[in-house]
């Protein structure tokens, strides 16, 4: 892309911009018969989620299975794992820019979207945990009382939407400038791919210091727990943006190259081993040690006092982590899709259990006066978060079946003229 | 995924088209049946409360139409007819409580009075104060259980009150997101009801359990309604929003001894003002062993726990 | 063009460089100040100013609840008027010899039930043995039923400073004494005199959150 001009014509940007929009919107609802199919399916789970969540509002959350014991449930879980998705969007990122490999530069959107997406459902995540979200404009600077810096959990705020804004202008630079085709300014945007790597960083660094500053929570307080963060980040984003990739190849026409998906097993096969050396430093701490500090962890893996309900996920979990692992370790594994795409799976909701029922649950049992009462989510709950998940995807499904004729070329300014 | 039609006849597209108007319909009808619960709460919300400011930026003719709705509303909702104090710290009193571990009983008195004065939901057996029974020989928590039964003191145990310890270092003030919490000058860690957006950070920061969330809507009859209330403490609470001890800040605050205290058949419970040299508690720190919950976390509890020796 | 974009990314990533550090010297002052806010609440309710002299401007008092009075004895006999008949401990007791039993099955004629668990105690430890219808202290002093408090606290001194300086016995109405009274509770409210240990009692109000594990056998907490 280096080979065009980057000089712009600024004139026609009031046509050529509500042109551009307008496109994107007709675009997003065209498609083939998967294509609607799978959107109608995702917009009926979506609603369905929607109106689980007016029951809870209308009702109370009391019709969630959390109780004061374990104030935080399936949403926080949810919430805790999407940050990590979208920080390991820019996965992408990091070969591309920081390595110059220019394989990577063109499918770097596909993260990036990702990203987008995921933000989308972090915010839909806190929003649906809010037991008055109709105050949700407390939270904002000016009219209501935004208590920064002192609560992590407005650093939360900041660095997440700061994120969403910066991926959305990469993103939409990058696209109107191939529909208009002309080449990107790296200065509009080379500085905004820097900083939204340091920004993906940051926003699993201070999603994991809303527990781990929390002294009151043992099984939290520990400095382990970002770095923990950013690692299975590393693993279940590339996880889920080369199944994104491999449905890409089957679907449309892109080609989309084997180095990205080389490069991005490459990041997994690290990230994951580093996930499981984590884990297992974390558990050996715990247990050497022993003391109720270890209450959460021996309730988490073995069972505390009679209950048990968190162990088989745990180690479900383990066991999926894993076996992704060991299946990753094979050198010819990007040879083989099947074996690929089951690694990745496997990887991807290792560490969703891992990010979620693993962390955000046990951290509550037992509470904090030693007391045990489990927590398991109801139906209500994974309605609501099926919802987000699918409100979700929609919104990823709808970026990528728009991003990619435009990359492809297929889509134009110049076509649409024409036509 | 890719779209074939762009070069097919205008009857295809309209067709398409027309198909699509009505897939739209059709979502916006779903998309309607399925918000509908929240239309009918709306309906029960009021546009003064959404606007309502901050308790700290309420000017006291604001505060007074504040409460006056408050009240309206109390009676409306449960039928009862209360009086909603907005008590102010007194000058030069910061409350403190001790509670003595060697003659509490474990009769959970205290919780139950709790849960009558501060107008705690009937059905959940609400309270802000949780009684464990340990063991003797350690004050490991990971020792102690809060659903004892049988007659109790029981030989083997000692009984520990845990309620909110308001703390000078309130870590649940700190994560708050919207300063809805926070700590008053007599000490008390206060809540505004109507400010709260209900996120719970607080409840996971707090090392005491002593945060509560109103999960639904409390439900109290009439007939045993707390009429005398206060807006910070026991008065009725809505939906969705944390809740905590304030140490009766409408009892307190105009002097009284707080329920839990009065309820109380042992005298194990000691309050006062700790700034008073004379005071009950002061007494009690200088003349016993006393010691903190959790000190280790640096909170700076004003809630302290001794054994006589 | 190739050239401009290298130049471009070193430039860039000195850039970044820069900013990362500023950033995290702002982090780092950032912290040190969230550090030392979260203490102006607690250095603030210290040094509150303009504290009133409570305790010289008390205006209530503290009233002491159920002191004994000087105890009678209801009879089978009726008065003239039809009521039952109450009489002084010493209608009786003037009559007999004075028993220095610790128990009370050694007595034939009254008191026959009254369970006795105090120490080592006997009646006439406590009980005066010249007049039923008063006490006697240790050293032999005659004081009334009134004064039932001063005769518990010769042996339980810690108990009666406890008392007296508010960390014993239960106690209703006013922390401040300067905006209303206090009610104590005597030591014989809550302590049997001829038993005195606190009787064990049944707890109410039971936490309805705690779910008992499925195998219920296997919990040891």
């Amino acid at each position: 892309m280096s080979k065009i001009s980057t000089s712009e014509s600024s004139a026609s940007h009031l046509v050529s911009y509500p042109k551009f929009i307008w496109r994107m919107l007709v675009l997003a609802t065209e498609g083939n018969w998967l294509f609607y199919a799978w959107m109608i399916g995702l917009t009926a789970v979506a609603l369905v989620g929607l109106n689980a969540w007016a029951v809870q509002v209308t009702e109370g959350m009391g019709v969630t299975n959390m109780t004061d014991h374990v104030s935080w449930g399936l949403y926080i879980a949810n919430f805790t794992f999407m940050v990590g998705l979208a920080a390991g969007g820019v996965m992408m990122v990091i070969p591309a820019y920081l390595y110059h490999d220019e394989d990577m530069h063109d499918i770097v959107i596909i993260g990036e979207l990702l990203a987008i997406a995921a933000i989308f459902m972090c915010i839909g995540f806190v929003v649906v945990d809010l037991g008055r979200p109709d105050r949700f404009w407390h939270m904002i600077p000016g009219i209501g009382k935004f208590h920064f810096p002192v609560s992590m959990l407005t650093w939360d705020v900041i660095v997440l939407n700061g994120y969403l804004l910066i991926n959305l202008h990469i993103c939409g630079y990058l696209l109107y400038n191939r529909y208009r085709g002309i080449a990107p300014n790296p200065r509009w945007y080379i500085p905004f791919v820097f900083i939204s790597i340091a920004w993906a960083i940051s926003i699993h660094t201070v999603t994991a210091f809303l527990y781990q500053g929390l002294g009151g929570r043992p099984f939290w307080n520990t400095a382990l727990l970002a770095p923990r963060f950013l690692t299975s980040a590393f693993v279940s984003g590339p996880a889920f943006i080369i199944l994104a990739l491999e449905v890409i190849r089957y679907l449309s026409k892109y080609k989309v190259g084997d180095g990205a998906i080389k490069i991005l097993v490459n990041i997994m096969r690290v990230t994951i081993l580093i996930n499981l050396l984590m884990l297992v430093s974390e558990v050996f701490t715990e247990f050497y040690t022993g003391g109720s500090h270890t209450a959460s962890a021996k309730y988490l893996y073995f069972g505390l006092h009679g209950y048990n309900a968190l162990v088989p996920w745990i180690w479900t979990s383990v066991g999926l982590t894993i076996v992704a692992a060991i299946l990753l370790l094979r050198p010819k594994i990007t040879q083989c899709p099947v074996m690929l795409i089951t690694a990745c799976v496997l990887a991807f909701v290792g560490i969703w259990i891992e990010k979620g029922m693993g962390l955000i649950i046990p951290g509550f049992i037992p509470n904090t006066l030693h007391e045990i009462v489990e927590y398991l989510p109801n139906g209500l709950e994974w309605r609501v978060s099926a919802g987000i998940w699918a409100a979700g995807l929609i919104i990823y499904t709808l970026a990528i079946r728009v991003a990619m004729p435009i990359f492809t070329g297929e889509v134009s300014l110049k076509k649409d003229t024409h036509v | 995924m890719s779209d074939p039609n762009t070069t097919e006849s205008t009857n295809g597209i309209s067709r398409r088209t027309a198909l699509k108007g009505v897939g739209a319909t059709l979502g916006a009808a779903a998309f309607a049946k399925a918000i509908a619960p929240i239309a009918s709460w709306a309906k029960d919300q009021s546009v003064d409360e959404f606007l309502q400011n901050h308790y700290r930026e309420l000017s006291p003719e604001q505060m007074q139409k504040v409460i006056e709705r408050i009240e309206a509303e109390t009676k409306e909702d449960y039928g009862a007819d209360v009086t909603i104090k907005d008590a102010k710290p007194q000058a030069g009193v910061k409350f403190a409580y001790a509670l003595n571990l060697s003659i509490c009983v474990g009769c959970r008195k205290c919780a139950k009075a709790c849960h009558i004065e501060n107008n705690h939901d009937r059905p959940s057996g609400n309270s802000y104060i949780r009684v464990l029974e340990m063991k003797k020989g350690s004050l490991d928590m990971e020792h102690g259980r809060a659903d004892y039964s049988g007659p109790v003191p029981k030989s083997d145990s000692f009984y520990m009150p845990v309620q909110c310890q308001q703390c000078d270092n309130p870590p649940c003030v700190d994560v708050c997101p919207v300063e809805a919490t926070w700590k008053e000058k007599d000490g008390i860690v206060a809540v505004d009801y109507n400010w709260c957006i209900g996120c719970r950070y607080c409840e996971a920061a707090c090392p005491y359990h002593a945060r509560r969330f109103n999960w639904t809507k409390p439900q109290v009859p009439k007939v045993e309604i707390t009429p005398v209330q206060g807006y910070l403490s026991n008065r009725m609470r809505p939906q969705g929003v944390m809740e905590k001890c304030t140490f009766c800040m409408h009892r307190t605050r105009e002097g009284k001894l707080p329920a839990c205290l009065e309820a109380c058949p042992t005298g194990a419970r000691v309050f006062g003002n700790i700034l008073d040299p004379e005071s009950e508690i002061r007494w009690v720190l200088e003349n016993k062993r006393v010691f903190v919950l959790k000190e280790e976390l640096g909170t700076k509890p004003s809630f302290y726990y001794f054994f006589d020796e | 063009m190739e050239e401009a974009m290298n130049g471009f990314r070193m430039k860039n990533s000195t850039l970044i460089g820069t900013l990362a550090l500023l950033l995290c010297l702002g982090v780092i002052v950032g912290g040190v100040w969230v550090y030392q806010e979260s203490f102006v609440d607690f250095e603030h309710a210290k040094a509150v100013e303009g504290r009133a002299a409570l305790q010289s401007e008390d205006m209530y008092g503290v009233e002491t609840l159920g002191i004994p009075e000087t105890p009678t004895v209801l009879t089978d006999a009726v008065s003239y008027n039809g009521e039952p008949a109450e009489v002084a401990c010493a209608t009786c007791h003037t009559t007999r010899e004075p028993q220095a039993t610790r128990h009370s099955e050694d007595l034939d004629e009254f008191h026959q039930g009254l369970v006795m668990q105090h120490g080592d105690l006997s009646c006439l430890s406590c009980h005066n043995g010249e007049n039923y219808d008063t006490l006697k202290l240790a050293d032999g002093t005659e004081v009334g039923f009134e004064h039932t408090m001063q005769l518990c606290a010769q042996c339980h001194g810690p108990q009666s400073r406890d008392y007296r300086n508010g960390s014993h016995g239960g106690m209703n109405g006013h922390w401040d004494l300067s905006r209303g009274p206090r009610q104590r509770n005597a030591c014989t409210v809550c302590h049997d005199a001829h038993a005195p240990a606190y009787p064990q009692l049944m707890p109410v109000f039971p936490p309805k959150d705690i779910i008992p594990p499925k195998h219920a056998d296997e919990a040891q907490h």
